[in-house]
């Protein structure tokens, strides 16, 4: 028998506080539109930002700001971070235009591509909330989902080489996304003001139920030999099985994810495991047959084993594929060969097979403001290609004409653009999460951090003779995961300002889990341990090698130093 | 029924107080300790709070953290507290003030550590206030320190050591050890509760009494008056600019040390500041007249230094007749001296648009102290309306000031008396005496709907009326309008008005930000509830005005237009609007 003590089959009351928040929000309606009137407060009060959160919107407050505000006797400086869904991460230039412009009139710090391969909008006040979301939806885009407990934005890898591949990849991330969003009128209604069709009822999203998922369910779409989009942290990954030049279908995985808390054992991050293969057409149905197992089972009393991951854990993968094959009326087939080489996006310009050209322009942090927003927003207004934002924080020019790439070129180097194309290794292979000031997890600095913390690194490969090979680097403010540390081969997570643990031995494809190496060091002991493994590897490396295969294969990981515990 | 705490009572009379006693909360019992000690002299305050615990022998519980552990820990702790008998308040560190534990007996502090050593973020006021040189010394406070943290960091726990090391440093005496706990604090947290509450068990009885009755508040000679001619000193305890730092006329809440309760101040008084003249300008006059700084003059009657005379009692900007009379003559400067001889408005007219230090630079000549002082006007004081209820928040005077300035021909001039109270910091004294304004009193019928209408530091008396208001067990409707800049830097107090909203003190606050809403007025915003300001005045509402002259006139034209000449007449003539308008 099942185990369904914490699931939804259990009484509502004695679910998670945000079970009954969510089953008394009248489909993520809640007081959200009442809210918004209060001229009181900056922010929305209750627990309606829990609700927001399903329509892709955070409210943050500048937390530099904090304690200086609490002495002037005002309230925190509120504002709301919104995050579109962008399946794929395709756009178009009127739609790159549209959203350059919502950025200057709306937010704070311009636009930031987030691993998801989306727009982050930083810095919106309260009263701007519904224009911006009519604005976004004029473009053509939507908000919904894009935070909360629900079907996140569908992320599809890329392969330039590939193309006709990705194309139908990307229709079915699409489709995938199309499928799994929540349906709810609420955002009609609270956003765009338009009268209800009908009082909520269970026709709002009869998927979901008033309940919707435990926690965040993230589908990708990866085509190898690249992992761009880091399959193994999906809790549904799809890895492209292409054979003869023609998709065939997918490799499934399953479970993987990111977040944990530092003080607790039973959280952990996960490598999402291949269970088998399905054929290309079922990928959006096998998506909303799994995410409905989780609906079903996953943990609704404790939020910190909610996620995918530890109902598989929980429940056992024979359960999983019992159940997966029960709902889908067959067995999964046996998964396929196929080869992953790299997990980070290739800067500069590749011809596609067909016959197209695809150029990648490396954004640190994925932040685009100030002087690079008006430069994009300048080539822009003439380009004639498409746009694709990566899930490694940068930007792609796609299906660029053989006849328009030379002009192409021109006008990237007129704008000041073009050595962004170029292939800066290191400073692609980096990704760092938003953190301080906004962001109300973090407990250290990233995004501001990076530049210094890459000018450090850099010179440390030169003093090695490192700097031709790129190492994945990750730093994220808090143990959560937003910039997928621990599928770095070496990453940094904050544990309070200016600290942070280290972890290392990732595989520089993503397909293995780094380990905490060492607990709350600061800069110059992370630059120490660096030096000293750096000192090794350029005396041991093997032909080819990369680092974090290095410090598994040298054993290395076990002689951790001394951890302050 | 116990027997009478003190000889003094005969039986029959102590049965007629005891029941009255008992249902006293803590805010009563503190001011009628206050009153009976102002009507009768010490004995009664030292009698008084043997029998009725005033809110100094309640046990605080401080709580200060980010995650919500310290809060429910607070609350366990609360109750358990409570079914002991004791009295007790349950505070936020965020909220709590340093100089409030002066009050104090006991607490007990539960405080978490965050980052690597950091107090908790709302906390670090009280951290900074604490650990400041100036912060009091609390001889008689009795306390003990739960500290909340996680061993994975380097400095564990250190915040709430740091509590325990400072407040010991001041003179505080522990109750108990102070108690570290990890993540999992649930069992050392209890261990702790238990701990304090024998310790408390077997204290309470014998130190409450002595410690609560043995400071009788110092009491003043009933009847004493200030005034102008005999302004009182007190002590600046905190000045915070409420504005961004990037405003000119910068905003700042003054709190002022009120060592005695007899100013008879009630919500919608002011306070006459005498605000000393700037260090700079005196310089400048006297470098001017190569007058000596500690030349001896009269003023008024009173003999003193010319430096000092200068600093606080003459007006050293705007000069009169007589002083362009005795320069006229002393210069001999021939425009002064023309001018001497046309009429009083060529006079007036031409002292409008120079000051003092303009003539004397203009047309250099040297003075004789004396004379020059008696041809200089006096320093008028300048009014400023409290900003608190006396009887909320005893012992202290607070003031909402905007550090005015004026253009003045080809230049700014800061205005004196504000850019004073703005300058000052803690440990400063300044001089003040009440001001009474009958006229902008709360309504003598309790329960008339208040419609409050405040531009910029016209807030000030509208605070006082809703901390009173917040007194009392069945405060009347209260609707507040309040107009300035910017809604993220320039809403004055904005956490007060929503704590105020919250608990029902207030219904509800418009907001008019022109920056944002530049065609709005502050009577179109209140006119958007038309019907509800129209159902208000029906039921007798009181409406009162406080801030700029010209844009509150506008909008009390505005209503006039709306509801009519004749109604408005009517609550003219009813007494019904109050305005307080500069």
């Amino acid at each position: 028998m099942v185990d369904r003590s914490c699931d939804l089959s259990q009484d509502l009351e004695t679910l998670h506080s945000n079970e009954i928040l969510k089953a008394k929000s009248r489909y993520l309606r809640g007081n959200i539109a009442e809210g918004l009137e209060d001229t009181l407060t900056g922010a929305v009060p209750g627990d309606d930002p829990l609700l927001m959160k399903f329509h892709g919107i955070y409210q943050q407050d500048d937390r530099d700001l904090r304690a200086e505000r609490q002495r002037r006797k005002l309230e925190p400086n509120y504002q709301f971070m919104v995050r579109m869904r962008i399946p794929g991460g395709l756009l178009t230039d009127r739609q790159w235009l549209g959203i350059d412009r919502l950025s200057r009139l709306y937010a704070r710090r311009g636009l930031r591509i987030t691993t998801r391969q989306t727009f982050q909008l930083h810095g919106i006040r309260k009263h701007h909330l519904r224009l911006l979301m009519q604005g976004i939806r004029d473009l053509g885009l939507s908000t919904i989902a894009a935070c909360g407990d629900d079907s996140r934005g569908v992320v599809c890898g890329g392969n330039p080489l590939l193309s006709r591949v990705h194309h139908q990849v990307a229709q079915l991330a699409s489709a995938t996304n199309e499928l799994i969003i929540p349906k709810t009128r609420a955002y009609p209604e609270i956003w765009f003001q338009e009268p209800p069709t009908a009082p909520p009822n269970a026709k709002d999203d009869p998927f979901y139920g008033p309940l919707y998922l435990p926690r965040k369910y993230k589908v990708g779409f990866a085509i190898p030999p690249v992992n761009d989009i880091d399959v193994y942290g999906q809790d549904v990954g799809y890895i492209a099985i292409v054979e003869n030049g023609e998709l065939q279908g997918f490799n499934l995985c399953v479970g993987g994810g990111m977040g944990q808390l530092d003080s607790r054992e039973d959280s952990y991050p996960r490598l999402a495991e291949q269970l088998g293969y399905i054929p290309a057409q079922e990928a959006p149905q096998v998506a909303e047959i799994i995410m409905g197992i989780q609906r079903d089972f996953g943990d609704r009393k404790d939020r910190h084993r909610a996620r995918f991951k530890y109902t598989l854990d929980r429940l056992g993968n024979a359960w999983f594929l019992e159940e997966l094959a029960k709902r889908r009326g067959k067995p999964l087939e046996a998964a396929r060969p196929f080869q992953f080489v790299q997990n980070a996006d290739v800067p500069g310009w590749q011809l596609g097979d067909d016959g197209l050209w695809h150029g990648t322009m490396y954004i640190e942090s994925g932040r685009i403001d100030g002087a690079l927003r008006d430069q994009l927003m300048g080539f822009f207004q003439q380009y004639g290609g498409r746009i694709r934002l990566t899930t490694n924080q940068n930007l792609q020019l796609v299906e660029v004409g053989d006849y328009e790439l030379e002009q192409v070129k021109w006008r990237l180097d007129d704008l000041g653009l073009s050595h962004r194309m170029e292939p800066h290794l290191q400073a692609a292979h980096t990704l760092s999460c938003v953190a301080l000031p906004t962001c109300g997890l973090a407990m250290a600095e990233a995004e501001r951090y990076t530049p210094r913390l890459l000018n450090l690194f850099e010179r440390l490969k030169a003093q090695y003779g490192l700097q031709e090979l790129p190492i994945t680097l990750r730093l994220t403010g808090c143990p959560n995961g937003c910039a997928r540390p621990y599928l770095a081969e070496i990453a940094l997570t904050g544990r309070a300002p200016g600290l942070y643990n280290l972890y290392l031995g990732g595989s520089f494809h993503g397909d293995r889990m780094a380990q905490l190496y060492a607990s709350n060091v600061d800069e110059t002991r992370f630059l120490e341990l660096t030096a000293a493994l750096f000192e090794r590897f350029s005396a041991e490396r093997q032909n080819g090698e990369h680092f974090g295969d290095f410090l598994v294969r040298a054993e290395l990981l076990d002689k951790a130093p001394v951890q302050i515990r | 029924m116990s027997a009478p705490p003190s000889p003094l009572f005969p039986p029959a009379q102590w049965q007629q107080i005891e029941p009255l006693l008992k249902t006293l909360d803590a805010r009563q019992a503190l001011w009628l300790s206050g009153y009976l000690a102002g009507q009768g002299g010490q004995a009664a305050a030292a009698s008084l709070p043997a029998a009725a615990p005033a809110a100094s022998s309640s046990i605080l519980i401080a709580h200060g953290g980010e995650t919500g552990n310290g809060r429910g820990l607070a609350q366990k702790l609360a109750d358990t507290v409570r079914a002991s008998g004791f009295g007790t308040d349950v505070m936020d560190l965020a909220d709590l003030r340093v100089r409030q534990l002066g009050k104090r007996d006991y607490l007990l502090l539960i405080c978490s550590t965050h980052g690597d050593g950091d107090p908790p973020e709302p906390a670090q006021p009280f951290f900074d206030a604490l650990l400041a040189d100036n912060a009091p010394k609390l001889p008689n406070l009795r306390y003990s320190v739960l500290a909340l943290g996680d061993s994975t960091y380097e400095h564990f726990c250190v915040a709430g050591k740091q509590l325990d090391e400072r407040l010991a440093a001041l003179g505080a005496t522990r109750l108990h050890p102070r108690q570290d706990c990890d993540v999992d604090y649930q069992t050392p947290a209890a261990a702790w509760s238990e701990a304090v509450m024998q310790a408390l068990a077997s204290l309470t009885p014998a130190a409450s009494a002595p410690a609560s009755a043995g400071s009788p508040a110092p009491v003043a000679e009933a009847g004493q008056q200030y005034s102008k001619q005999h302004p009182l000193s007190v002590e600046v305890l905190e000045n915070v600019r409420l504005t961004h730092p990037a405003r000119r006329d910068a905003i700042h809440h003054l709190e002022l040390e009120l060592p005695q309760d007899d100013l008879a101040l009630e919500p919608g008084d002011a306070v006459g500041v005498l605000a000393d003249n700037p260090p700079k300008l005196v310089a400048s006059l006297l470098d001017a007249t190569a007058l000596p700084a500690n030349s001896a003059v009269t003023v008024a009657g009173e003999s003193l230094p010319l430096v000092q005379a200068l600093r606080q009692h003459l007006d050293l900007t705007i000069p009169g007749t007589r002083f362009l009379e005795y320069w006229a003559q002393l210069s001999a400067a021939a425009p002064l001296l023309k001018l001497c001889e046309e009429g009083a408005s060529a006079q007036r007219q031409y002292l409008k648009h120079i000051q003092v230090l303009d003539i004397i630079r203009q047309y250099p000549a040297l003075p004789i102290a004396q004379e020059f002082v008696d041809a200089l006007r006096p320093l008028q004081p300048r009014l400023y309306d409290v900003a608190n209820s006396l009887r909320a928040v005893p012992g202290e005077l607070h003031l909402n000031v905007k550090a005015w300035s004026y253009e003045f021909g080809d230049r700014l001039e800061p205005g004196i008396a504000s850019h004073y109270l703005a300058g000052l910091t803690s440990g400063d004294s300044i001089r003040l005496y009440p001001h009474r304004n009958v006229r902008f009193h709360l309504p003598e019928d309790a329960k008339a709907p208040l419609i409050l209408i405040a531009e910029s530091t016209g807030i000030a008396p509208f605070r006082a009326f809703v901390q009173e208001l917040a007194l009392s067990d069945a405060p009347p409707p209260c609707w507040l309008a309040f107009t300035e800049r910017n809604f993220e830097d320039d809403f004055l107090y904005q956490t007060e008005w929503q704590n105020a909203r919250g608990k029902g003190h207030v219904q509800h606050i418009d907001s008019l930000f022109l920056q944002e809403q530049p065609q709005a007025t502050p009577a179109s915003v209140v006119l958007e509830n038309a019907a509800r300001l129209q159902q208000w005045l029906d039921q007798g509402a009181h409406l009162y005005l406080c801030g700029d002259k010209d844009l509150l006139t506008a909008c009390e034209a505005e209503f006039g237009s709306h509801f009519g000449a004749e109604r408005w007449k009517a609550l003219n003539k009813d007494k019904r609007i109050h305005r307080n308008l500069y």
